[in-house]
């Protein structure tokens, strides 16, 4: 071989190497142009009908490796590149059959956008239109987790519910404080008592100087607390106080605070004080109307109300009947049974004035209501109860523990994410 | 003292280690475009296979031929690269190392060495690989899904494509070779740069390739003259490598007959074998045993229609030792 044999080689693999790196980028950034096109037009078709956008990227993220039952997940954007929600696909084989699902859920994770069931397999669960329209309906915009009514009222209810404090008289009941706090407001507390049991709770301020609500104000942005705005987070308070009956339950810390309550961060001791003088106004019989009346009259009624407290000891009447329970609750995160139910047995009432155990520690019996689970979520986690389809319980719930798997995915990989 | 000496004798310029030299450049884009599409695992499998018909070649020479020196001439690499062009991407390197084993040693040495082997090499490891290990070359991949992925060195593995796209192709995506198939097959332009190379040095006859194709395109298209039956053959054609089966292993000078007719008997001869087992046969067969079927019978056509310069003499020259 000569020199010459070398240069030409060398130069026809040098032309060769060229002309292979330029036909090969050239037809990649063609071909990968319109393969990303077809690839989005098949998403779109695809996904459209459950999030219509502009994107859809495929999850990649190890978290997925723990949820084998999701198939995939797919993250959807708008035209400006804005996240929009997520695609999932999850297939769950049951005792009865197997379904399939797809849904959208919102970009932070906390509600279901829409969902449709797939029938792929002989043994599927399927519902008919009119059937997947009605629980669409249900669940459209829902809040994740998901769980349906009838299914606590039957399974968990009177698992979790909580005994009622001793001695109250049905009634409404108020509290207020004496003097507004610095920033103008005036707190006040309601309270509804129906056969024995607390069955609503409000809680609000009304400002003094412009006369009006808290709440309102904190949903315009006239009053502003960290975390969670004011409303929502006295609202997620007074909830738990009509599950759980007894402010004490409520394991106030030191400082104010609770952590027994997701979303509330802020110090809630002005109204465990205020409910627990409504508790000791119903106890005294003193309702609403007597206590304002009282309050316009210097404070006397007041103090009768006090007097009648100390005379107060577990009186016969406080013996509810549960047969009389009435179903109108508001503001209830657990619905009472439509039945009868079975009697719950009494007990003597909290010490007022005692608010909390030891700095935020729940005593007793009170932390049951963290070992129910729906799906394996928490109660206090489940967001939406819905009626689901009372002819198809069975292909109702399978439908939601597809939802709730859904959802124990997105709240991993979003604490994940960061 | 004169002896008789074997064919084929070619009369060429140069020697044969410049001829293969011309032949690895002729690859070297369809190389490229196979790394370009399916990763660095097609280096590796290169790698292994050359090192393995290099090797081979160089133990069984020294064994068989020890009192000859061993002649580098590079066609052990042609043949390594060839074979897997031929493979899909996923194949294990054991049993591409296997069939390049058993090329060298029983499709090649065995019967004297480069030059003296009855059929191609490459497209006899490639058949080889068909039978023994017949999951492994159906395993198909999509192109540009994993460059950096090695999988199993042993169990070659092929991975999951994406859960949605299909492999929908366009014309482009034909004409750029980025569709499923075996990794050097694909691209036609690359392949036709690569005949091109070859085609400058004098070293590509078209007879042989051009007869083989002509004789497959008019055979099918008659009957299957719809555009679902046509694309369907086009995807087959290149997914199975007409193009470079014609270029590379059929076009080889060892095992192709010398004279220009013979070489479009030869040819045509591949072609209607092709169809006739794409037809009513095995379609992952079709491409590869009619041409070694052809090779077989490439004695016959060498006997029959001789070359002009051989025509008057008898058919074993003699030479000065």
């Amino acid at each position: 071989m000569t020199r010459s044999f070398f240069k030409g080689v060398t130069i026809r693999a040098l032309i060769a190497i060229v002309l292979a790196f330029g036909f090969l980028f050239t037809c990649y950034y063609r071909t990968e142009n319109r393969s990303q096109a077809k690839e989005q037009a098949k998403y779109k078709e695809e996904f459209g009908t459950l999030l219509m956008a502009e994107e859809y990227r495929p999850l990649k993220t190890d978290i997925l490796d723990n949820y084998q039952e999701i198939r995939y997940v797919y993250s959807a954007y708008d035209e400006n590149g804005k996240l929009m929600g997520y695609i999932l696909d999850v297939a769950m084989d049951l005792p009865d059959g197997s379904i399939h699902t797809q849904m959208s859920i919102s970009e932070n994770g906390e509600n279901l956008m829409d969902i449709r069931i797939l029938q792929d397999k002989d043994d599927s669960i399927m519902l008919d239109e009119e059937q997947m329209e009605t629980l669409k309906g249900q669940l459209r915009g829902a809040r994740i987790p998901v769980s349906v009514h009838q299914q606590i009222v039957d399974d968990v209810q009177y698992q979790v519910e909580y005994d009622p404090l001793l001695g109250l008289h049905d009634g409404v009941y108020y509290a207020e404080l004496p003097e507004p706090a610095k920033d103008g407001y005036l707190d006040h507390v309601e309270i509804e008592v129906r056969g024995g049991r607390i069955v609503r709770v409000e809680w609000d301020a009304v400002n003094k100087t412009t006369g009006r609500l808290r709440s309102t104000d904190s949903i315009e942005g006239e009053y502003n607390i960290s975390g969670n705005i004011w409303a929502e987070q006295a609202y997620r308070v007074q909830n738990r106080l009509v599950l759980v009956q007894d402010p004490m339950k409520l394991a106030m810390k030191s400082d104010g605070t609770t952590q027994i309550i997701d979303g509330v961060s802020m110090k809630i001791t002005v109204f465990i004080n205020l409910v627990n003088e409504c508790i000791a106004n119903s106890r005294a019989s003193m309702t609403k109307d007597m206590y304002l009346r009282s309050k316009e009259n210097g404070g006397e009624g007041s103090d009768e109300g006090d007097s009648e407290t100390k005379e107060t000891t577990a009186p016969a009447e406080t013996t509810m009947d549960p047969a009389s329970l009435d179903v109108t609750v508001t503001a209830t995160p657990t619905p009472l049974p439509t039945e009868a139910p079975t009697p719950t047995p009494t007990k003597a009432p909290s010490q007022i004035g005692v608010i909390g155990g030891e700095d935020g520690v729940v005593q007793g019996d009170t932390g049951n209501i963290l070992s129910e689970s729906v799906d394996g979520i928490p109660l206090s986690e489940i967001r939406t109860y819905i009626d689901g389809l009372p002819d198809m319980k069975m292909h109702c719930s399978a439908t939601l523990s597809t939802i709730n798997l859904a959802y124990k995915f997105m709240r991993e990989y979003l604490n994940w994410v960061g | 003292m004169k002896r008789k000496q074997l064919a084929p004798h070619i009369h060429a310029d140069q020697p044969a280690a410049e001829r293969y030299m011309y032949v690895l450049v002729a690859l070297l884009p369809i190389v490229i475009g196979a790394v370009f599409y399916y990763g660095i695992r097609v280096l590796l499998l290169t790698a292994v296979s050359c090192s393995v018909f290099f090797f081979c070649d160089y133990l069984s020479s020294k064994k068989m031929y020890p009192e000859l020196p061993f002649h580098a001439d590079y066609s052990s690499l042609v043949s390594g690269m060839i074979l897997v062009m031929l493979v899909p991407v996923s194949s294990a390197f054991w049993a591409v190392a296997l069939a390049a084993a058993f090329s060298s040693l029983l499709v090649k040495q065995a019967f004297g060495g480069v030059g003296r082997n009855i059929f191609n090499p490459a497209l006899a490891a490639r058949a080889f690989l068909q039978i023994a290990f017949p999951a492994q070359m159906v395993a198909v991949e999509q192109p540009m899904e994993h460059f950096w992925g090695l999988r199993s060195l042993l169990t070659g593995k092929a991975l999951a494509s994406s859960a949605l796209v299909s492999a929908d192709v366009g014309m482009l995506d034909v004409i750029s070779g980025r569709i499923c198939g075996m990794v050097g097959t694909t691209s036609l332009v690359l392949i036709a740069i690569g005949a091109v190379i070859l085609f400058e040095r004098k070293l590509f006859s078209v007879y042989a390739p051009v007869s083989f194709f002509l004789v497959i395109v008019l055979g099918y298209i008659p009957f299957n003259w719809t555009s679902v039956g046509l694309m369907e053959f086009f995807l087959w054609c290149i997914r199975g490598g007409v193009l470079f089966i014609a270029v590379f292993p059929l076009h080889d000078c060892t095992t192709m007959p010398m004279d220009k007719w013979a070489q479009c008997l030869f040819g045509g001869g591949a072609g209607l074998l092709t169809l006739i087992l794409y037809r009513f046969g095995n379609a992952s067969y079709a491409m590869i045993y009619p041409v070694l079927m052809m090779n077989a019978l490439t004695p016959v056509f060498d006997y029959y229609i001789r070359p002009r310069a051989f025509s008057k003499a008898s058919w074993f020259r003699e030479v000065d030792k």
